[in-house]
């Protein structure tokens, strides 16, 4: 599977995934709607894989992205103490399971990958991820969301 | 007869999405018991019954595969029907965790419907 075909695939993966496991619609982002570098308070998270091949992916989501998360798969509301607490592990569940769907996609289902335990980024990581032109953008209820490949 | 249940995973979130939709299930479910790894589910295990274990592969400490085989290696939790909750999709590794006697595989994400009827295929029916 070529590049281009990976980035479609991704994105088709995050869609469904945000919608069947958080409850959330996502389109593409318009690169006019592009958050500006600097300027996007944002909260990221990586997980890396290894097995047949390795990589990593890394999520970055508009801040408020991760509560509304958290709310939609715990079933309370936005604004409750519990959504906010459990908002970065909402974060590092859905780029788990987008990992685990988007893998099987590119590879099949054969292949055996080991799938680290997802982690927090550090906030200089956010403008290089922000800049890679591979990188797939969306729009997810109201939150930019961005969402980077790097495979071996 | 309700149900008892113990949901192991890392993530407290996760662990309370789990008991959510075990409760739009429809089920009879009389407790949920939480464990946050195989460690905390085997220690937990050794002082209560349950009648069906779900449980992540990836976690700290002890991980799944080693929780299967710790229930297997006992006399008593290897009664108790495992079923594995994961992101992985690799046949091959699905193959091989069956291999050990697990009873059900869950790929993330997962339905009230699908859950329900692994427990239903376990556990059987419940008197109404």
């Amino acid at each position: 599977m070529n590049d281009v075909d990976k980035k479609t695939t991704l994105a088709g993966v995050i869609g469904r995934v945000f919608e069947d496991a958080a409850f959330v619609f996502t389109d593409v982002l318009d690169e006019s709607d592009k958050p500006a570098a600097g300027e996007w308070d944002a909260e990221g998270v990586e997980l890396t894989f290894s097995g047949h091949c390795t990589g990593t992916l890394r999520m970055w989501a508009g801040r408020g992205f991760a509560c509304y998360a958290a709310a939609n798969m715990l079933g309370i509301d936005e604004e409750a103490e519990g959504a906010r607490e459990k908002g970065m592990d909402a974060l590092k569940e859905l780029l788990n399971i987008v990992v685990g769907n988007y893998l099987p996609e590119v590879y099949g289902d054969k292949p055996v990958f080991e799938l680290g335990l997802p982690r927090k980024l550090p906030p200089e990581r956010l403008e290089q991820d922000m800049n890679d032109p591979a990188g797939v953008w969306l729009e997810a209820e109201g939150n930019a969301v961005v969402f980077t490949v790097d495979e071996g | 007869m309700a149900y008892t249940i113990m949901v192991v995973d890392d993530s407290e979130t996760i662990r309370a999405v789990v008991e959510r939709t075990l409760g739009m299930t429809g089920l009879p479910i009389e407790e949920v018991i939480h464990a946050e790894n195989g460690r905390d589910a085997l220690e937990k295990l050794r002082g209560k019954w349950v009648d069906i274990v779900f449980t992540d592969i990836n976690m700290p400490e002890v991980d799944g595969v080693r929780l299967v085989d710790s229930m297997n290696a006992d006399a008593e939790m290897s009664e108790i029907p495992v079923v594995i909750v994961s992101t992985e999709g690799s046949t091959t590794r699905i193959e091989e965790l069956r291999k050990k006697g697990i009873k059900g595989y869950l790929h993330k994400p997962f339905t009230p419907e699908a859950i329900r009827d692994v427990i239903l295929e376990n556990l059987g029916g419940w008197d109404e």
